[in-house]
């Protein structure tokens, strides 16, 4: 069987070299939106009094409840841009493919996420979409 | 101790100037990690959150077994993987052109100047479309390796696999990204 030449020998090779050095610079203020979204994971945005306790929700945890839910559910041509929680308040950008009716993709999406939201929170929440962008189909 | 562990005890003890400092330090490396596993620079940028929030919850857990560095790249390389099993195929507007071709011939000229310059940024970009294309196993190996420069037990260290292991998963990689290469 013929022995595999070694790809580093290759001069192709030398255009990974080059990726290697390529900077890549870091999106303006990607610091402060993570240092942000820490400080939101430590804060509880949702309550729900018990007769046992209390269960509170961090605000990171509704995003990413959120992120997911989204995602799992988002009608066809629906893609999830971002997902932030704004004063209580769960704001989803998607983005819809080219000829999808915008608003009613957006509407059944709204619905599907607050009513799974309600439902694995105990507790409703509001819920916008937002369209931000189309896509190729 | 070295600084970045002393840097990374205080923020498991509640000092938030202590993690912010670590933010600031390690966030570019793990973007662009992000950024070339993922492809996406929008991804890229949920990764690197999620990475951080996985981080500040783990961060009393971290036992100084391996570097500051090595671990946060191992954060940031789950975070990527799990957005990525997430991921709905869908064609982004920022993708560029796939249908861009790596010329052999031009690879090898390396011809100085505003040309050559073009060329080897035409060239760059082929190759991180080709490694956008490798399956999952030989991609992330070889961003640690081949883009970010980390040793052999580095990786290892990160994916959790024994360095013969790598060095075979790294090998396939490497043919398998030329391969790709060619075919473009």
């Amino acid at each position: 069987m013929a022995e595999i030449p070694d790809p580093e020998r290759d001069p192709r090779w030398d255009a990974v070299r080059a990726a290697a050095r390529r900077r890549v610079p870091t999106p303006p203020g990607l610091v402060e939106r993570v240092l942000r979204a820490v400080a939101r994971g430590r804060r509880a945005v949702v309550e729900v009094p018990g007769e046992a306790g209390r269960l509170r929700v961090t605000e990171g945890v509704v995003d990413r409840l959120t992120r997911t839910i989204a995602t799992d559910r988002a009608p066809f041509g629906v893609r999830i841009s971002a997902v932030a929680v704004e004063d209580d308040v769960v704001q989803v950008l998607v983005s819809v493919r080219f000829g999808i009716i915008a608003d009613a993709a957006a509407e059944a999406l709204r619905r599907e996420v607050t009513a799974e939201l309600a439902r694995q929170l105990g507790v409703a929440s509001v819920v916008n979409v937002h369209v931000v962008d189309v896509h190729p189909g | 101790m070295n600084d970045e562990t002393e840097l990374l005890a205080r923020a498991a003890g509640g000092d938030h100037t202590a993690f912010g400092a670590l933010v600031r330090q390690h966030t570019p490396r793990m973007y662009r990690v992000a950024l070339r596993i993922t492809g996406s620079a929008a991804e890229a940028e949920d990764v690197v959150q999620e990475a951080w929030l996985a981080a500040w919850r783990s961060l009393s857990g971290f036992r100084q077994e391996s570097a500051v560095s090595t671990w946060l790249y191992r954060v940031v390389t789950n975070s990527a993987l799990a957005v990525l099993r997430r991921r709905r195929p869908t064609v982004s507007l920022d993708d560029p052109d796939p249908q861009s071709t790596v010329d052999s011939a031009l690879l090898a000229a390396a011809v100085p100047g505003p040309e050559g310059r073009v060329v080897r940024a035409e060239e760059v970009d082929a190759v991180l479309r080709a490694v956008g294309r490798l399956e999952l196993s030989q991609r992330v190996p070889l961003v640690l390796r081949e883009l970010e420069g980390l040793s052999y037990e580095e990786v290892a260290e990160v994916l959790d696999v024994n360095v013969a292991a790598l060095r075979s998963r790294l090998h396939r990689a490497r043919v398998a990204l030329l391969a790709e290469l060619r075919e473009r």
